[in-house]
């Protein structure tokens, strides 16, 4: 969002609007403000389109609204292990005060928060401060930050920062394709076709110095019982196909995947479910050593089919995919995977009224009328649910093992919203967990109070938490298969 | 607890646990909001709105005062990529509870906004549709035979919420103009759930939409 009234020539090409357009604006405001959007219409050579750009990502004093324009960090970079802090610049439209500011962080450790009083809302921004008790890891952390208004109006932003090492070299590894933050394991999935495990991770070497590091693409691989320094089961070397150069304050990734055949110390270690871990040792031209490990494991596993009811836009459909990506990964951190995500869709001139769910009765014709025929979770993304408070349900606690009759599957809201472009997207971060607590009603999980958990009923609050008690209750469930 | 979870399922779980440098606790820094009156109302509000919005409880919608009606107000206007849609739906569906001039012109602005996202807009006219019936015509003689399938099925649903003579007369001529074999389901099935509550045509059993026919869906290949 861009204040109109204070918005630089340059910053109107982001609006796709020209020198020449964005030279007669900040001559119409030079000679008065711009409090009214049809002030503008005057504007010579400012076609309709350009009009609605600037309706839909610009803002005007006194159109009351509460805009976080931008959260950036003092310094560029957060180091690890330092004190930080987070600039934030915003917008106020209205005469009252922005009385607060709080940010939330989620990171490899239990979240936590900061709160602070501004004292001078006029200024249009503000800093939190995070200091030496609230330094970070190397990693990746992800902040939220909401702006309160003194009369209850909000603001809200996310921001992910990557922190960099203060040493200033690290390695660090995590489960292949994982995005978020926690101490999840890598998986050996067996594949039936070759007999073999497959494990794949990532690698991110992450540098906190002023110069580019270049690696050896000769790395070093172990796997351990034990823990580093136990049982060692096998070892080896490879090279990466290509220069390992991490920037400068920046971050370098790769992927390793390993091939464990039938008779290997790997194979016959996750044959008996039994976990291990993998270290991976690199080192830089100048001899610097960096060393990562994360413990691999076979974990149980379930399978969902994502059947889209309706059409969606194209973003949509990429953001709900995301979305169920991070289901995932939340499942993950409990030691429990995908086996599979199946992409289903039952189109506009199919879906009829299932669409837009109005009542437990059309849910449950939904659940007779349409199944997919596998022995995956059916999860049914509507369009929208106008059925009392509700925006999720599941068709039994637990769901059943078997397709059939109107309680095999969950549904939910896609939680869509438009931006300022007009483009349509669906709320990842909401949508993931929304999708993560019915199946985890399908699977037996009934509704919890802790207000970190996956299980909770409120799901504006609801965080990404699952017990080992939880872990427990899914267990039996006739889904859920070691893969 | 290690050990009971072999039992369960026989995995065997001995590797060191993953430590994290520093510890997994960092401090938080907390303000008492007790000082902001109106930040704790709006979350008490918001609470509220999300109390219980997994349909496997029984639904339980919470009861607005006059009082919360400036911050539902707010909610319902706050869009953007990190504020939770679900929770600005929640907002909107509240504003039914009143009967205000200032409602009723936030629905009508959002109904009729194409900067607005569908369901946004359908909740909006849906929630007027139980505001006043009079401005609800108004609005959806722009949205009726809509090309787009979503505004043409909150359109019913809205006809189908105010639910009286005048509703079935207009639901009546759109199921004859009406061409899309799904839209037309929909709206004779919303035909009949108003002719019974009317009780111009009393169904045996319950109205329910038909059903196609057990199927499976297709892949989806976007």
């Amino acid at each position: 969002m861009l204040d109109l009234n204070k918005a630089k020539k340059e910053q109107f090409k982001y609006l796709g609007i020209s020198a020449k357009i964005a030279d007669s604006i900040i001559r119409l405001r030079q000679k008065h403000k711009i409090t009214n959007f049809s002030q503008l219409r005057d504007i010579t050579g400012l076609s309709i389109s350009n009009f609605e750009q600037i309706k839909r990502k610009t803002v005007l004093q006194g159109d009351n609204s509460l805009h976080i324009l931008n959260v950036t960090i003092q310094d560029t970079f957060v180091y690890s292990d330092r004190p930080f802090k987070l600039n934030i610049e915003y917008f106020n439209g209205s005469k009252q005060p922005v009385a607060l500011v709080a940010a939330r962080v989620t990171w490899a450790g239990e979240p936590f928060s900061i709160e602070q009083e501004i004292k001078d809302s006029h200024k249009g921004t503000v800093s939190i401060e995070f200091e030496s008790e609230q330094t970070l890891p190397v990693g990746h952390s992800e902040f939220s930050i909401r702006l309160h208004r003194s009369d209850g109006a909000e603001a809200n932003f996310q921001k992910s920062v990557y922190v960099l090492p203060s040493n200033p070299l690290s390695l660090s590894l995590s489960p292949a394709g994982a995005t978020v933050t926690g101490t999840w394991s890598a998986r050996g999935t067996h594949q039936a076709s070759s007999d073999t495990y497959l494990t794949e991770i990532d690698v991110i070497i992450a540098n906190g110095s002023t110069v580019t590091v270049a690696m050896n693409r000769r790395t070093e691989w172990k796997f351990w019982d034990g823990g580093i320094g136990g049982s060692l089961v096998e070892s080896g070397t490879f090279d990466w196909n290509v220069n390992v150069n991490v920037p400068i304050n920046g971050t370098w990734q790769g992927r390793i995947a390993f091939t464990s055949p039938r008779g290997s110390g790997i194979y016959n270690k996750y044959n008996n479910k039994e976990d291990m871990t993998i270290e991976i040792i690199m080192t830089a031209k100048d001899d610097r050593r960096v060393s990562g490990s994360i413990t691999c494991r076979v974990m149980l596993a379930y399978g969902v089919n994502i059947i889209k009811v309706g059409n969606f836009d194209s973003r949509e459909g990429l953001d709900l995919y995301s979305a169920v990506d991070i289901t995932r990964q939340i499942y993950e951190k409990r030691d429990i995977t995908f086996r599979g995500v199946l992409r289903w869709i039952i189109d506009d001139t199919r879906a009829g009224g299932f669409r837009i769910l109005d009542s437990e009765t059309e849910f449950r014709d939904l659940l007779r009328s349409w199944s997919v025929p596998n022995d995956y979770i059916d999860v049914y993304v509507c369009q929208d649910f106008n059925w009392s408070t509700f925006n999720g349900y599941a068709g039994d606690i637990p769901g059943p093992a078997s397709k059939g009759g109107d309680k095999d599957g969950v549904a939910v809201d896609k939680t869509g919203y438009s931006d300022g472009s007009g483009v349509k997207h669906l709320n990842i971060d909401i949508l993931s967990k929304l999708i993560g607590h019915e199946v985890g009603h399908y699977l037996g999980l009934p509704h919890v109070t802790d207000s970190n958990n996956l299980m909770l009923s409120d799901t504006s609050i609801r965080g990404p938490d699952l017990t080992y008690d939880q872990y427990r209750l899914m267990l039996p469930h006739g889904y859920l298969v070691v893969g | 607890m290690d050990k009971l979870r072999n039992q369960k399922n026989n995995f065997i779980d001995n590797e060191p646990e993953y430590v994290i440098k520093g510890g997994a606790k960092r401090a938080s820094r907390k303000i008492d909001l007790e000082k902001f009156p109106a930040i704790r109302h709006r979350q008490k509000v918001a609470a509220m709105l999300m109390n219980n919005t997994c349909g496997n409880e029984p639904s339980r919608a919470s009861k607005f005062t006059q009082e919360d009606l400036p911050i539902l107000i707010q909610i319902a206007q706050e869009g953007g990529p990190y504020t939770n849609p679900l929770l600005r739906k929640q907002a909107i569906r509240s504003l039914r509870q009143f009967r205000a001039m200032e409602v009723t012109e936030l629905l009508v602005k959002l109904c009729s906004s194409t900067i607005e996202h569908d369901s946004i807009r359908g909740q909006a006219l849906i929630s007027l549709a139980f505001v006043s019936k009079t401005v609800t015509f108004a609005v959806i003689q722009n949205f009726l035979l809509a090309q787009d399938e979503s505004i043409s099925e909150y359109t019913i649903a809205a006809l189908r919420e105010i639910g009286d003579d005048d509703s079935l007369l207009i639901l009546r001529d759109l199921a004859k103009k009406e061409k899309r074999i799904n839209i037309k389901m929909e709206i004779n099935a919303s035909i009949l759930d108003v002719e019974s509550r009317l009780g111009i045509h009393v169904p045996k059993s319950k109205v329910r939409r038909p059903i196609l026919r057990a199927n499976s869906p297709k892949v989806d290949r976007q």
